[in-house]
């Protein structure tokens, strides 16, 4: 029963939601389960008797037309398993791509610290300490990182119709359930990983400190590797997860939860690049590295507190 | 089987004359059908949707909510007296199309 309850689902996923196609809906629902325990009774099997059941629904635009029923401009369309399958390798590929560049563009910094170092203690000779040669590395990292990075997030750009304007059949979602649940501790494992390395980082400026003042930007260094290498899992990890919640329609990627994300996506890729320019900027002006990294978990309370609030007004608004 | 493009202009016939006695609901009509025709015709539910759609707004039928004995809520269609007329209407052009088309039909032996 729950197949022929997918095939309504799909069918009337992509019209307006009046009282009157939802009659129509239930009541064509309830002539279906009919057939489907007369076919049963009559000793057919499972199979059989959706196989009949399906056959004789007809076709929905003949009762569209009837009813003057458009459907919405971007039609609904059930997602193969071949798409999904490339859906989730490139997704993989992407994640990759984009979390590599991110730790370039992190290491940028300590390239730059690490650089500024080597020309104070006189281990590179020529580059002078702040000399404007001091900055290549930086900008070779940023220039890599950030191809890396775009690279990787045009990879998703042609499965944005796939995310959001797809339905999957029964045994299709199933099957991602499955796997979504198969997951989880993977994920989970991924996450805390990630989390231990970014809250941990600040141990090696103390660490380094110890050794003498010299040393303390290759503490700094350090810390951003160690920061640099746990986005790189919270990335790989959540890009997948996403990738799940999106196919199955899940939290977040709900049908009618999807505009407020647009808002806070626009949002977050203001404030997160601002988040570090002011770190970066409190570090080298103000010679603050020990203290600059606060901006980041600052930055995630507020930006966390801002996507709820915004989330909850919206849904109000909708509910009204 | 018959196409279903042949059968359109005749679905309506069919449920008027099933509604003439009694009221009924979608399922029950279409396993009537189904019966009667002794399997050679089974009207496809959208079709028959699509029929009941044009016989309320022509105001041949009415719907109303009637209880099954499992308790689910149903929609119901009866029969008006425009529609009675419109049937009895749709059998006298029907005994017309026979004869005209019966004219250019030949069966197997070729009478």
């Amino acid at each position: 029963m729950e197949t022929i309850r997918t095939y309504l689902d799909n069918l009337f996923a992509g019209l307006p939601k009046t009282n009157r196609v939802q009659a129509l809906r239930s009541e064509l629902y309830l002539n279906m389960e009919e057939r489907y325990h007369e076919m049963k009774a009559a000793g057919k099997t499972e199979n059989e008797a959706i196989g009949i059941v399906i056959s004789e629904f007809g076709n929905i635009d003949e009762l569209l037309m009837e009813l003057n029923i458009q459907r919405d401009e971007k039609q609904l369309r059930e997602a193969t398993d071949e798409q999904v399958n490339t859906y989730f390798s490139e997704l993989k590929k992407a994640a990759r791509n984009i979390a590599f560049g991110v730790m370039l563009c992190i290491l940028s910094g300590a390239a730059l610290i690490v650089c500024n170092a080597l020309a104070e203690t006189g281990a590179i000779r020529f580059i002078e300490s702040s000399n404007s040669l001091s900055l290549v590395p930086f900008f070779l990292f940023t220039v890599a990182g950030v191809g890396i990075l775009v690279y990787g997030a045009m990879r998703m750009e042609g499965y944005k119709e796939l995310e959001t304007q797809t339905l999957l059949s029964h045994h299709l979602k199933e099957k991602l359930q499955a796997e979504y649940e198969a997951t989880r501790p993977a994920f989970i494992k991924g996450i805390i990983t990630g989390i231990c390395l970014c809250i941990i980082s600040p141990v090696f400026i103390f660490l380094l400190s110890e050794f003498g003042a010299g040393y303390d930007s290759y503490g700094v260094s350090l810390m951003l590797f160690s920061v640099a290498l746990g986005i790189q899992f919270l990335i790989k990890s959540g890009m997948l997860r996403d990738g799940y919640k999106k196919l199955l329609k899940l939290e977040d990627y709900a049908l009618e939860k999807r505009r407020s994300n647009q808002v806070i996506g626009v949002v977050a890729s203001v404030v997160w690049p601002l988040a570090v320019v002011i770190f970066l900027l409190l570090g080298f002006l103000k010679h603050a590295w020990g203290t600059a990294w606060i901006v980041f978990p600052v930055t995630g309370l507020l930006f966390g507190i801002f996507s709820s609030v915004y989330s909850a007004t919206a849904k109000h608004k909708e509910s009204i | 089987m018959i196409s279903s493009d042949t059968m359109r202009g005749y679905n309506d016939i069919i449920l008027l004359s099933l509604l003439l006695n009694q009221a009924s609901y979608g399922y029950e009509l279409s396993r009537q059908i189904r019966e009667r025709t002794e399997g050679l015709y089974s009207i496809k539910e959208t079709t028959l949707y699509s029929a009941f759609e044009r016989l309320l707004r022509n105001g041949y039928i009415v719907s109303f909510f009637g209880e099954e004995s499992f308790g689910k809520r149903r929609t119901y269609y009866r029969i008006t007296p425009k529609g009675r007329a419109y049937y009895f209407e749709k059998c006298e052009e029907w005994e017309l199309t026979k004869t005209v088309i019966s004219k250019f039909v030949i069966n197997q032996r070729g009478i």
